[in-house]
């Protein structure tokens, strides 16, 4: 099934809104497990997400513009002894995105047309 | 762990260098963080499992073409090779193999001339990858005109040898020289499966020379060997 051009499927979507929830908390960056942990607890869910749906998902999501990914300084897991992170962030265009998907559930259904004769 | 480590070794295995190690990496790095933070091993599992569908399609989407080609067919070699293995061990005996006049000399026919152009082909290829004829042809030239005549001839020989097999299923299963050629043959078909997906992934690198490298030419020895075994085998199962 194609896509509409410019429209995100849930997934991605609720990537993004948990990347806005994490930067609301302070958290401007973060890695695949730490949003697969998000996207869990929104959802309630009982397993995290898959890793192949998870990381084309992000993958896709940056190919749009609307995540942006770089791996840390390899200093940094050197000293921590720990494989290196690929850190995603939210861009300002996937920012828009939420805030459009957003504004989009909220809008009210069109009224119903009523016959008046 | 270990088995989401394998998988992922596996279906990144045909893409770009630098697709392939920032996929490895990122996965290394989440069962990291899902060990520390203490994930059961089921749930990492469960992650692997739910994912392998999204993995093979973005896997075929990012390999270039010819890889895309090669693992393409071998997949379909490999349901090829399960179904006919199903049908040697469950197929029923055909009453139209063994009454009707014409099936098993047709199908006699049609699996001998399968074999003369399948392995006439097979000859050709092989003695050019031993650098013992045909020297003067491209060896990329020579997989890409060879390989469609030799794949026509394999198709034949497996479709008529299966009606044959059909005609007396349990005598065939009994018997020993055809359980060797079978064998033989699964050897085979798995030595020209790796000459293909992964001998000649660098064939530009030695197309024009004469001198083709060592796994090549062992490749191309235990495939001459090995169809020489299995035409040999075949003839005899009617005396053995």
């Amino acid at each position: 099934m194609r896509r509409k051009a410019g429209s995100l499927v849930p997934l991605e979507l609720a990537i993004c809104t948990a990347a806005l929830d994490l930067r609301e908390r302070g958290v401007e960056q973060f890695h695949g497990y730490l949003i697969a942990k998000e996207l869990k607890d929104a959802s309630d869910a009982k397993l995290l997400t898959a890793y192949g749906t998870l990381y084309r998902a992000l993958g896709r999501l940056e190919q749009m513009g609307l995540m942006a990914s770089a791996w840390e300084d390899p200093q940094i897991p050197a000293d921590e002894n720990r494989p290196r992170r690929r850190l995603y962030a939210l861009t300002p265009d996937g920012q828009t995105a939420v805030a459009n998907a957003a504004r989009e559930t909220a809008a009210p259904l069109a009224t119903p047309r009523v016959s008046t004769t | 762990m270990g088995l989401t480590r394998w998988w992922t070794r596996v279906y990144t295995a045909g893409l770009p260098v630098d697709l392939r190690d920032t996929r490895r990496a990122e996965v290394e790095s989440d069962l990291w963080e899902s060990v520390s933070d203490g994930a059961p091993s089921r749930h990492i599992l469960a992650r692997l499992a739910l994912g392998i569908a999204d993995d093979l399609t973005w896997s075929l989407t990012l390999m270039d073409t010819s890889t895309r080609a090669t693992a393409t067919w071998s997949v379909g070699s490999l349901l090829v090779f399960v179904l006919a293995w199903m049908w040697l061990t469950l197929a029923p005996e055909s009453l139209a193999m063994r009454e009707s006049r014409w099936a098993f000399p047709a199908a006699s026919i049609f699996h001998l001339l399968g074999m003369v152009l399948f392995l006439g082909m097979r000859l050709v290829l092989d003695l050019r990858m031993t650098a013992w004829a045909f020297g003067g042809t491209s060896a990329a030239e020579m997989v890409k005109r060879v390989g469609p005549w030799s794949l026509v001839g394999a198709i034949v020989t497996v479709v008529s040898g299966l009606a044959l097999y059909s005609a007396d299923p349990s005598r065939m299963a009994g018997s020993a020289m055809f359980q060797f050629k079978v064998a033989a043959l699964s050897a085979a078909l798995v030595n020209a499966w790796f000459f293909h997906a992964v001998l000649t992934r660098r064939i530009r690198e030695w197309e024009t020379s004469t001198a083709t490298p060592a796994p090549v030419r062992a490749s191309a020895y235990l495939s001459l060997t090995l169809w020489g075994v299995i035409l040999v085998a075949g003839r005899l199962i009617a005396f053995v």
